[in-house]
C-alpha cells in the first residue's frame, strides 16, 4: 500500500506544484502575494470549458483559449486593480488582490452559474504501473507539464533579456527605471505569464477531476501559497519541490494517521518549515538594508 | 444635562417615527411575504438556487390565480452562504421583520441548527429540508422538517444494504460535517445490529477535498463488499471516478445528497449502477408530480431535483396553511401541526413530532439516467 499511497501523493503534489509555479513567479518579480491566482486558475478552466462546450473547439485550441482569456483577465486586473495602488504601501496591493479574488468568484457565478459543471472526457485515462508505482495518463501529463514549465520559466528568467529586466525590476524598481527598463511593461508581462500559467493549471486540473466550479480556486490558491512558501517563495524550482512535499505528506498522512487531519498535516509542515528555515527550503534569505 | 435631554427627545421622536412608519406600511400592504434562507453563494449555492427556483414557481402559480385572499405572495431571498456563522444573521433579519410569515430553509444542517433558536423565539414557522436529527429534538416546535432525518434514512439504507443487496462488509467514506457524521453513526449502528461489519471508516471535507485516492487505497486494502458514501454529489462523482481508476469494483450506496442529474454529468460512466436514497423522482408519480415537472422544465429548462421538489412542496404547504389557517405566523404553525395527507409532489405530507412521515425510494443510475431501482425497500 505504501507505494500506491506514494504515487497518489506525487500525483497530487504535481497538481499543487503546477498551481504554485505561477504564484511564486509573480511574487518573485513584483513581491505581491497574488491571492487572485486561484481565481485566475478558475477563470482559465471556465474559458477552456466554454471553448469546448459552447464553441465546440477541439482540445488544444480550447486550452489556448483558456490561457489567453486568463492572461487578458490578469493584465486587466494589473491595470485596473493593481496599478492604481502600486506606489502605496504593500498592504493596499494585498487587499486589492483579495478584493479582486472575491470579484472574480462572484463574476464567474453570474456568468457560468454557481453549480459544478462537468468537463468532457477528452483524454483516455489509462493506468500504468511500474514497480508498484501507479499513474494515470493525465497524472503523467500534469507532472510532465509542471516539469516543462519549471524549465521554460527558469530559462526565461535566467537567460533572456526580458528575464534580466524582470530580475532588475524585482531588485529595485526605481533603479531599473533609471537604467532604461520599461518597468510597466515588465509588470504587465509578469502578470500575463503568471495568469496563463495559472490557467494552464486550472484547465488540467479541471480535466483531471472532470469538474469546474466558481469556488475551485479558493483551496487551490491556498495550497499553492503554502507550496510556494515551503519551497521558498519566489523560487520557481522551490514551488515544484514544495508542491510535491505537500502532496506526498498529505497522502501519507491520510493513509497512516487519519484522513480527517489531512489538510492540517500540510499546514503543520508549513509551520515547521517557517520555524526552522523561514525563507523556505530553496529560498535565499535577503538581508534588509538599513 | 441639556445634552441628555436633547438626545432623549430625539430618541423618542425617532422611535415614534420608526413605529409609525412600520405600522402604516403593514396595514396598507396588499402583499404577503415568505422567506427563503438558503445558500445562494458559496460552495452549496446550486442547492439554494434550485430551491428558490421551485419556490418561485409555486408562488407564481398561486399569484396567477389571485393570490391568498386577494393578496399577492412575495418571496424574500436570504443568503446564508452555507455557513453556520452567517445563518443566524439571516434568521435574525427575517425574524425581526414582522411582514415575514414563514421561512423555507436552511439547506445545510449546520445552518439550521445554528439558526433554529432565533426562529423559535420569534415564533416564526420554518420548513427545512436539513436532515440532522437534532433539529427536531422537541425544543423548537416551530421548525418542521420535510425530508427524513439522517437517522431514519440511514436505518432504511442499512436495512436495504443488508437485506436486499445482501452485503455484509461495508466501508464508509463520509463528509466531515453534521450530515455525514450523523449518517455514518446511524448506518454503522443499524448495519452492525443486523449482523454486518464495518471494515473501514474514512472521512473528507465537502467543498475542499478533490483527491480521495489515499482514502480509497486504504479502503481497497480492507476488501469491503459495499462502500457507503454519505455526502453530496460533487464529491461522490469524484469518489466514483477515482475508485474506478484505482481499480475498486465494489457497489456504492449513497444518500439523498447525491440525488441530482449533476451526479451523472460529473461522474460519467463511473457512477453507473450506484444506488442512493431519494424522496422524489419524476417517474414515481403522485398527484401533481407530472404538472410540477413539466412546469419546472418549461420555466427553467432544467430537471427538478429532490431539493426542488421538497422546496416546492414546502411552499405549497405554506400557501395552503395561509389560506386555511390565516395569514399569520400562529395560523401557519397551527395548520402545520395538524396537517394530514397534504398532496405533495414528492408524496403525501403529515408531520409527527415535527418530522415528516414517509419512506424512502431507492434510485440508481442506469444508462446515464437516474431511475428508480428494480427492487424497492
Amino acid at each position: 500500500m505504501f507505494m500506491e499511497q506514494l504515487s497518489n501523493g506525487i500525483a497530487l503534489g504535481s497538481i499543487y506544484a503546477l498551481t504554485a509555479i505561477g504564484f511564486t513567479m509573480v511574487y518573485g518579480i513584483i513581491r505581491l502575494i497574488n491571492f487572485v491566482h486561484g481565481d485566475i486558475y478558475m477563470m482559465g478552466a471556465f474559458f477552456a470549458l466554454t471553448g469546448l462546450t459552447v464553441l465546440g473547439l477541439p482540445l488544444i485550441p480550447s486550452f489556448l483559449l483558456g490561457m489567453i482569456g486568463a492572461s487578458i483577465v490578469g493584465v486587466l486586473l494589473a491595470k485596473f486593480a493593481y496599478s492604481p495602488v502600486f506606489k502605496a504601501p504593500r498592504i493596499n496591493l494585498l487587499l486589492c488582490a483579495i478584493g479582486a479574488a472575491i470579484f472574480l468568484e462572484n463574476f464567474a457565478m453570474l456568468v457560468w452559474g454557481p453549480e459544478t459543471q462537468s468537463f468532457p472526457t477528452l483524454i483516455e485515462n489509462k493506468t500504468y504501473s511500474i514497480f508498484g508505482f501507479k499513474a494515470t495518463t493525465l497524472q503523467l501529463i500534469i507532472l510532465g507539464v509542471s516539469i516543462a514549465l519549471v524549465l521554460i520559466l527558469t530559462y526565461i528568467v535566467k537567460y533572456t533579456k526580458l528575464g534580466r529586466a524582470m530580475r532588475c525590476t524585482s531588485q529595485d524598481m526605481e533603479a531599473a527605471k533609471l537604467m532604461g527598463i520599461n518597468t510597466n511593461r515588465v509588470v504587465y508581462f509578469t502578470f500575463m505569464i503568471g495568469s496563463s500559467l495559472g490557467a494552464a493549471a486550472g484547465v488540467l486540473v479541471g480535466m483531471y477531476y472532470k469538474a469546474a466550479y466558481p469556488m475551485m480556486g479558493f483551496t487551490a490558491g491556498l495550497k499553492a501559497f503554502v507550496s510556494a512558501v515551503i519551497g521558498g517563495i519566489g523560487n520557481i524550482p522551490g514551488a515544484m519541490l514544495g508542491g510535491l512535499i505537500m502532496g506526498v505528506s498529505e497522502s501519507l498522512g491520510a493513509a497512516y494517521i487519519s484522513s480527517g487531519y489531512r489538510d492540517a498535516i500540510a499546514f503543520i509542515i508549513l509551520i515547521f518549515i517557517l520555524l526552522v528555515k523561514p525563507s523556505g527550503i530553496l529560498g535565499k534569505s535577503v538581508k534588509e538594508k538599513v | 444635562m441639556k445634552k441628555i435631554i436633547v438626545i432623549a427627545i430625539m430618541m423618542a421622536l425617532l422611535v415614534t417615527l420608526v413605529t409609525g412608519c412600520s405600522a402604516t406600511s403593514s396595514s396598507e400592504s396588499s402583499e404577503i411575504y415568505i422567506a427563503s434562507a438558503n445558500p445562494m453563494t458559496g460552495d452549496s449555492a446550486q442547492f439554494g438556487d434550485m430551491k428558490v427556483k421551485a419556490i418561485e414557481l409555486a408562488l407564481e402559480e398561486v399569484n396567477k390565480n389571485g393570490g391568498i385572499d386577494g393578496k399577492q405572495v412575495k418571496l424574500l431571498v436570504g443568503d446564508d452562504t452555507g455557513n453556520p456563522k452567517e445563518a443566524p444573521n439571516v434568521a435574525q433579519k427575517f425574524s425581526s421583520d414582522k411582514k415575514v410569515l414563514a421561512v423555507i430553509g436552511h439547506w445545510n444542517s449546520s445552518c439550521t441548527l445554528a439558526a433554529r433558536g432565533i426562529y423559535e423565539s420569534a415564533g416564526i414557522p420554518v420548513i427545512t429540508d436539513s436532515v440532522n436529527k437534532a433539529i427536531t429534538d422537541g425544543t423548537t416546535p416551530h421548525i418542521f422538517r420535510i425530508s427524513l432525518t439522517d437517522t431514519t434514512q440511514a436505518q432504511h439504507l442499512a436495512k436495504y444494504a443488508y437485506e436486499v443487496m445482501g452485503k455484509r462488509k461495508a466501508a464508509i467514506l463520509f463528509t466531515a460535517n453534521d450530515f455525514g457524521t450523523g449518517l455514518k453513526e446511524d448506518f454503522t449502528a443499524t448495519f452492525t445490529e443486523l449482523g454486518g461489519e464495518i471494515v473501514a471508516t474514512e472521512t473528507y471535507f465537502e467543498g475542499q477535498s478533490k483527491d480521495f485516492s489515499p482514502q480509497l487505497t486504504k479502503i481497497k486494502s480492507k476488501n469491503p463488499d459495499l462502500i457507503f458514501i454519505p455526502g453530496y454529489y460533487v464529491e461522490t462523482a469524484l469518489i466514483a471516478q477515482q475508485a474506478q481508476s484505482s481499480g475498486i469494483d465494489v457497489p456504492m450506496l449513497g444518500t439523498d445528497g447525491i440525488s441530482s442529474e449533476e451526479l451523472v454529468k460529473l461522474g460519467g460512466d463511473a457512477v453507473e449502477g450506484i444506488k442512493f436514497a431519494g424522496f422524489f423522482h419524476p417517474e414515481v408519480e403522485y398527484p401533481g408530480t407530472k404538472e410540477f415537472v413539466e412546469a419546472f422544465r418549461v420555466k427553467y429548462n432544467k430537471e427538478p431535483d429532490t431539493y426542488a421538489a421538497l422546496a416546492y412542496d414546502s411552499a405549497k404547504l405554506l400557501l395552503e396553511a395561509m389560506s386555511q389557517g390565516g395569514a399569520t405566523r400562529e395560523g401557519i404553525k397551527k395548520y402545520l401541526d395538524n396537517v394530514k395527507d397534504f398532496p405533495g409532489v414528492a408524496g403525501p405530507i403529515a408531520f409527527e413530532g415535527n418530522d415528516v412521515t414517509r419512506g424512502i425510494i431507492i434510485l440508481t443510475v442506469k444508462d446515464g439516467k437516474i431511475v428508480p431501482a428494480d427492487i424497492q425497500p
